[in-house]
């Protein structure tokens, strides 16, 4: 769910007003800072509403009073929206599991452990441990990646890809770090694969300066959605989940054709075919593959590759 | 869109100024943008306003106007006003600001909502190259929230079974969120579920509806875990040059037993239980499980499974 701008704008305007009244002549600065505000019009805009708004009859004495003042904001006759709100359950969780997730990382502050402190001593004064959040261990590289991102630093790294367990080396220009899903990822723009490549920070291996610079974006990247959205080349295939493997349709973003019972029919969508020869492998006889030829053919392979290594072994 | 925001502080101003219950009928002729409307147009429109103040945190609530009840009228109760009052310096808020901002969670503004009601912050230095998703998006979040938060009962189904719990804490691990608390009528044992799991959440009944064990500690619920209390077991296992530093990363407790004449390293890793094999099948066949006998020949039997 996202919020839509007429609900955000509400949002700030209904933060704004009670505190306004609570704290009188505020500096335009002061509320443009607090509030989010990154235009003066921008305020302007949101105090003439409020001058529009009031009791019924809307005459002079009904509406509000709502202007700038050279430095100041100045609002008045809004008594009846005098009280702060209340946070909503989601906005309260939101707010406190971002600081308690930060404030365990090297990121956190005393000034962020003080908030939280007094957050959780607001919300839970006679169960102060009832809500926890943590982000995944921060692996070795983290913070290297993270200063190189920031200074524009080229990295030359030692990366062991996920899809095909080899090892390559390559140039990159680190652009953010991003806990999701329980690791550490890294989005960077790959000089080996030409595009921007998302790396997973516990694979890296080693990590150099290449002695380049780049110039880093003025913002860093919205973060990259780790969840796998199929492309237009995407490879699919159809399989049957047992009861031991119905996990999958939860873990995974697909599409479910059919429930027998016994089977869940789903369809999976994939990059690259290894994704769903492991998946298969490691399912064993409790999913069994319906359609899907590349996958199919790579499943083979896999298999008998690793069949004959334990062949080979066999003690 | 500012016609829309000024109706709904205007529909808001008037029933806070009022002292008792209005109906319908009153806002529809009183408040200013909801005249020269027909029946079905009010209603769909009120419908909305009311949806968009309720996703806001304020929910109007039906009240009769007179002893007899006769006629329903809106207000606004007391409970949609703040009784917090956390106290934060504006050093807390900005570190405070600057966490929410990191942890971005697909739009969801929840975080830097209520950063604005507890009186806004100034965000410095917004330009880390920091982030992290919490997985914030579920609507069922605020519901295990609010049932921890006032000891309510939730009700849920859980692996395609209906259950209620008196929910104790909730925790968010390992890019999951957990939930833990008692099945009133079971055995009394704390049971931990995970959200992506849940289905047909919803809080009910009252506020205070049992007593949580004194000192519980949301860390405590993944110690609760299957795979956390066991003793470990031993396996060996043979790495590639190539992968064998990721595992020896990935299992902290891990050890180089030996080598091999390609170069790779044999491994003695400890594990709880058959999740190994989900591990070592994403090597593919650059690893491959020496000893235990049985690991060895339930992958060997796994990999058969789909000849």
């Amino acid at each position: 769910m996202t919020a839509s701008k007429t609900q955000q704008r509400l949002a700030r305007i209904l933060a704004l007003v009670p505190w306004a009244l609570a704290n009188p002549y505020p500096t335009v600065t002061e509320v443009m800072e607090r509030f989010g505000y990154t235009s003066r019009s921008q305020l302007a805009d949101d105090l003439n509403l409020l001058f529009c708004c009031g009791l019924p009859g809307y005459g002079p004495g009904d509406l509000m009073v709502a202007y700038m003042d050279g430095d100041e904001v100045v609002l008045d006759m809004a008594d009846y929206l005098s009280r702060p709100l209340r946070l909503t359950p989601h906005e309260a969780l939101g707010l406190l599991s971002a600081g308690l997730a930060v404030a365990g990382t090297s990121q956190g502050n005393e000034a962020l452990a003080r908030a939280v402190e007094k957050l959780t001593g607001a919300l839970f004064p006679e169960a102060p441990t009832v809500i926890a959040a943590e982000l995944p261990p921060e692996p070795d590289h983290l913070d290297t990646l993270r200063r190189a991102a920031q200074d524009g630093t080229v990295l030359t790294i030692t990366y062991l890809s996920l899809s095909t367990n080899r090892t390559t080396v390559r140039a990159i220009e680190p652009l953010m770090v991003h806990a999701s899903m329980g690791s550490w990822y890294l989005l960077a723009n790959c000089r080996l694969a030409g595009d921007r490549r998302l790396f997973r920070v516990d694979r890296i291996r080693s990590v150099n300066e290449s002695g380049e610079v780049f110039e880093p974006p003025a913002k860093p990247p919205a973060a990259t959605n780790v969840d796998y959205t199929p492309s237009a080349d995407a490879i699919y295939a159809r399989l049957a989940l047992r009861s031991g493997a119905r996990w999958v349709a939860e873990y995974y973003p697909v599409e479910i054709l059919e429930d027998t019972g016994e089977e869940l029919v789903i369809r999976f969508a994939m990059s690259d075919a290894r994704v769903g020869a492991r998946l298969l492998l490691r399912l064993g006889d409790q999913a069994r593959l319906i359609e899907g030829r590349e996958v199919r053919e790579e499943t083979g392979r896999l298999r008998e590759a690793i069949l004959a290594r334990y062949e080979a072994s066999g003690v | 869109m500012s016609t829309v925001v000024e109706r709904l502080i205007n529909l808001l101003a008037y029933l806070v100024d009022s002292s008792r219950p209005v109906t319908a009928d009153r806002i529809r002729n009183t408040v200013a943008g909801y005249q020269s409307l027909s029946d079905q147009a009010f209603h769909r429109k009120f419908e909305r306003d009311k949806a968009s103040l309720r996703e806001l945190g304020i929910e109007l609530e039906k009240e009769a106007t007179d002893v007899w009840e006769v006629e329903w009228g809106y207000v606004v109760p007391d409970r949609n006003y703040r009784t917090i009052e956390p106290g934060l310096t504006d050093e807390e808020r900005t570190a405070l600001a600057l966490a929410v901002h990191m942890v971005r969670s697909g739009g969801w503004p929840s975080g830097a909502n209520g950063l604005l009601k507890l009186g806004g912050a100034r965000l410095a230095d917004t330009d880390t190259p920091v982030g992290a998703d919490l997985g914030l998006g579920s609507e069922y979040l605020g519901l295990i929230f609010q049932a921890v938060l006032e000891r309510r009962r939730l009700r849920f189904t859980y692996r395609g079974r209906p259950r209620t719990l008196h929910t104790y804490a909730m925790h968010h691990r390992r890019g999951h969120w957990y939930f833990a608390g008692v099945e009133p009528g079971q055995d009394g044992t704390i049971r931990t579920y995970r959200l992506d799991r849940t289905e047909q959440l919803e809080v009910v009944g009252e506020p205070d509806a049992f007593p949580r064990p004194e000192g519980f500690s949301a860390r405590d619920i993944l110690a609760s875990l299957p795979w956390e209390q066991r003793e470990p077991k031993r396996s060996l296992i043979e790495c590639d040059a190539d992968i064998a530093w990721w595992v020896e990363d990935r299992f902290p407790d891990a050890t180089a037993v030996g080598r091999t004449e390609a170069g790779g390293t044999i491994l003695e890793v400890p594990y709880m239980s058959d999740s190994l094999l989900d591990m070592v099948i994403q090597l593919d066949d650059a690893a491959v499980i020496l000893d235990p006998p049985e690991l060895r020949a339930e992958m060997v039997r796994r990999l058969k499974a789909g000849r």
